[in-house]
């Protein structure tokens, strides 16, 4: 309930703000709007492209399609969230088809908690229950390590409760276990098919974090992966590194070469092996790793992270001067923003920006999103942003509106060609509340928000708990 | 102060005008599964109170049942029975009885498309055309969208790329679909970040258990399915920064996305309180089995012994809670299959729904 009353306050606070503010003078664009023209040859914001290519025609066709809607948050924007690394303690061990190994060394730095589980590679030929049944798991001691059991089965199926063992193959540790290498003895079955041995120690301390350093690569560049080994505050060194990418489809791509660099910290570079004629799309760096951590214990790792590679077939090459739209009567009915395209290959390109205004809290919020997206050819054109006067008047927003966000999107390769979060610093001429034009009719969405006073982007009012 | 009441009785007065703009509404709930293939052609289950009609013109007849997978009830129990059931996603996934609790009397479609073969990235375009027919064929004005796990990225693709044709080639786009028709979009136990059995699907292609299990989760079409694949935590990591599925609500997402919440929702063990997820009530033990399996093999709670796991079996708290805003709480343990099913006594996922849909909706 107090989220819905600081919300309505909110709401109430804004259109207040509306009213006394409403001598406030309209005028020409904003002179603190810096200049739209883009510098650098187009090339501008956290995702930025110089490279165009040219690429068969997109199979993607629609027509020019543009839309507004409303869109709130009452936490104010941010920057887009950082791109963390991805952390494993876990790693396989790989047994190849046709082995003639018996028995198969498993490092396992902290046993409590720890599983292990057997697969394969190839769907069909995996060990089947009675191979995996004639495995064992040894401790470093020797010792035969139990399988791991299912939880009671209810009596209330009309069984006995009981428990059932839970898969063959399958086993976990236990902090009486001792850390060290593990063994596991091959069935037959398992040494013709081959298999791979997860071991998951989810209580060790020794940490693998993969990081795509550049989380989008186009076409013509490279970008860099980073490993971090870490046993607690101490770096792995001297570790064992190898990394592959894998496609969109999840195929096995070309070697990434691995170098260490020190402190615990192995580099490679992505997007060297890449060309144009490769897909546009998410492509993950594979990493696995093994060696001794500083303890003296053998370990095994195996982790990813993933980057966007992006085939350029357009940019933004300038952004026109904001402009209010208005009806015979002097209204204003829209908020519209002009961007030149260059497309470099026929594509369907999308252009979405955010309105944006500067709430009582000093944070810029959201209002109103607009997309527009068209079949372009190669050349320049222009993609023009329209943002409906009325979501910024049901809002209660006043006086300067700005542009954030803007992105160009590939529709016909399914990728994001350019972002600029600051909106190439456009902004709206000054506007009264009382200039701004009602939807004609208000959506569904944004009257429950009203109703509910979520507008602002927070939670609904707290129903009792069930 | 009085220039506050003013302003809230403005407010008051201007929703009051705006509800009269929409006094002919006529209301849907539209459901869309996670990753599954369920066939388009199967049966259409669009309901309006208890007359249930098939649309042959999109779906086909039942007699497409056939090729259905047995889904969520294969593997362990999969005999020719499960044929029979041949409704498609409405039965086999939601329940049909559940689906029709949850929309309160209100139209609904549920929606049944390549879940599975398809990444959310294309899977959108059949979810999309199929709503698109429905909105035509019964006047439909205000839409309210519930998904489940992945449907929650189809959802959010199409919804971020409003002016995108269907992958289908019909044309249809999200803004003529659906557009200002969206009230809400409920994402129930989605997988907005990935999950780390999509991971393990990956490090382990064929480990028997996850091969069975995710046979048993996502149907036996096969596991290592392109939206299995993107649902790797590090692919949905990079494809949520370059903003494939839109802003995230800190960069300015839609209000209209919601999720639930609660104190134990998400702490998935395997006895003790948690009795429910064996419970057998509205889902089988060998459905919270699989479930159990892989969310321990995945570091997640084994026997409860990691109450920090904060997950349903399927999909982490974390990653469910990714985007939107709290839609309300609860304090019962519902595995992944169990937050789309009636679950006997215990309050389920679809009693949320209604309460959301009796207090927040039209």
């Amino acid at each position: 309930m107090i989220n819905a009353q600081r919300n309505l306050a909110f709401f109430a606070l804004a259109v207040s703000t509306a009213l006394l503010s409403g001598c406030a003078d309209g005028g020409p664009a904003s002179s603190a709007a810096p200049s739209p023209m883009l510098k650098g040859g187009g090339a501008r914001g956290d995702v930025a492209v110089n490279n165009l290519a040219e690429v068969p025609r997109a199979a993607v066709v629609g027509g020019r399609e543009a839309l507004s809607r409303a869109v709130a948050s009452n936490e104010g924007l941010t920057p887009p969230r950082e791109f963390a690394a991805q952390h494993s303690k876990q790693g396989v061990v790989v047994i190849e088809p046709g082995t003639a190994l018996t028995r198969v060394s498993l490092p396992i730095t902290s046993a409590d908690g720890a599983r292990v589980a057997v697969g394969s590679f190839v769907k069909g030929r995996e060990p089947k229950s009675a191979a995996l049944h004639a495995m064992t798991l040894r401790t470093p001691a020797g010792d035969s390590v139990e399988p791991k059991l299912g939880p009671v089965h209810p009596a209330t199926e009309g069984e006995p409760a009981t428990k059932i063992p839970l898969h063959s193959g399958v086993w976990e540790l236990q902090s009486t276990h001792p850390s060290g290498d593990f063994s596991i003895e091959l069935a037959p079955a398992v040494q013709a098919a081959g298999a791979r041995v997860l071991i998951f120690e989810p209580k060790s301390t020794l940490d693998m974090a993969v990081l795509t350093v550049t989380p989008f690569v186009a076409a013509g560049t490279t970008g860099a992966v980073r490993v971090t080994l870490m046993d607690g505050t101490r770096p792995v060194l001297g570790a064992a590194l190898s990394a592959h990418l894998s496609t969109p489809t999840r195929e096995d791509g070309p070697s990434v070469a691995m170098h260490e660099v020190g402190g615990g910290v192995y580099e490679g570079t992505v997007g060297d092996t890449l060309t144009k004629s490769d897909p546009s799309d998410v492509y993950t760096v594979r990493v696995d790793a093994s060696g001794v951590s500083p303890s003296g214990l053998r370990f095994v790792r195996s982790g990813g992270s993933a980057f966007t590679y992006v085939v350029p077939t357009g940019r933004f090459a300038s952004a026109g001067t904001p402009r209010l739209v208005r009806d015979a009567s002097g209204a204003v009915t829209s908020f519209d923003a002009d961007f030149a395209i260059e497309a470099s290959s026929a594509d369907r390109f999308e252009v979405t920006a955010l309105l944006t205004r500067t709430g009582d809290d000093g944070l810029e919020h959201p209002v109103a999103e607009a997309q527009t997206a068209d079949d372009l050819e190669p050349g320049t054109h222009t993609i023009t942003l329209s943002f409906d006067a009325g979501y910024p008047q049901i809002a209660g927003s006043d006086g300067e509106l700005h542009v954030r966000k803007v992105t160009l999107y590939s529709q016909g390769h399914n990728v994001l060609l350019q972002r600029d979060d600051a909106g190439f610093g456009l902004a709206f001429p000054k506007v009264r509340l009382r200039e701004l034009k009602a939807l004609a009719v208000v959506p569904p969405g944004l009257q429950r928000a009203l109703e509910h006073g979520a507008l602002h982007m927070g939670p609904l009012p707290a129903p009792a708990q069930r | 102060m009085k220039f506050l009441q003013a302003a809230i009785g403005m407010v008051v007065g201007a929703v009051g005008l705006l509800a009269s703009t929409t006094a002919s509404a006529k209301n849907a709930v539209i459901y869309v599964h996670g990753t599954a293939d369920w066939n388009p052609g199967g049966v259409y289950m669009n309901c309006n109170g208890a007359q249930c009609v098939f649309d042959p013109i999109y779906w086909g007849s039942s007699s497409a049942c056939g090729t259905y997978s047995c889904g969520l009830f294969g593997w362990f129990t999969c005999d020719d029975s499960c044929w029979l059931w041949g409704s498609g996603a409405a039965e086999n996934y939601w329940e049909s009885g559940n689906v029709s609790s949850m929309a309160n009397g209100e139209n609904y479609l549920v929606v049944s498309y390549q879940g599975l073969s398809n990444a959310p990235t294309v899977g959108w375009g059949q979810v999309v055309d199929q709503i698109q027919e429905y909105v035509q064929t019964f006047g439909i004005t205000d839409i309210t969208i519930v998904t489940h796990s992945d449907g929650a990225n189809v959802i959010r693709y199409a919804e971020a790329h409003p002016t995108q044709p269907s992958p289908t080639g019909s044309g249809n786009t999200w803004n003529s679909a659906v557009g200002s028709r969206l009230a809400a979009t409920i994402l129930m136990a989605g997988t907005n970040k990935g999950t780390p059995l999509a991971d393990e699907v990956y490090t382990l292609i064929n480990l028997p258990i996850i091969g069975d299990i995710a046979d048993l989760l996502i149907g036996s079409a096969g596991y290592v399915g392109p939206a299995v694949l993107y649902q790797e935590q590090a692919n949905m990591q990079a494809a949520n920064y370059n903003w494939t599925f839109g802003a995230t609500p800190d960069e300015g997402q839609s209000y209209t996305s919601y999720w639930l919440n609660g104190a134990y929702l998400w702490d998935f063990a395997g006895q003790g309180t948690s009795y429910n997820v064996f419970g057998g009530q509205c889902d089988s033990y060998w459905e919270a089995f699989g479930l159990w399996t892989v969310s321990g093999l995945v570091g997640w709670n084994w026997y409860g012994d990691n109450p920090s796991g904060n997950t349903d079996g399927f999909v982490g708290q974390d990653s469910a809670t990714y985007i939107g805003m709290q839609w309300m709480t609860s304090n019962n343990q519902q595995n992944h299959n169990q937050s789309r099913r009636a679950c006997g006594s215990v309050a389920p996922e679809e009693q949320y729904i209604l309460y959301g849909v009796n207090n927040y909706g039209w």
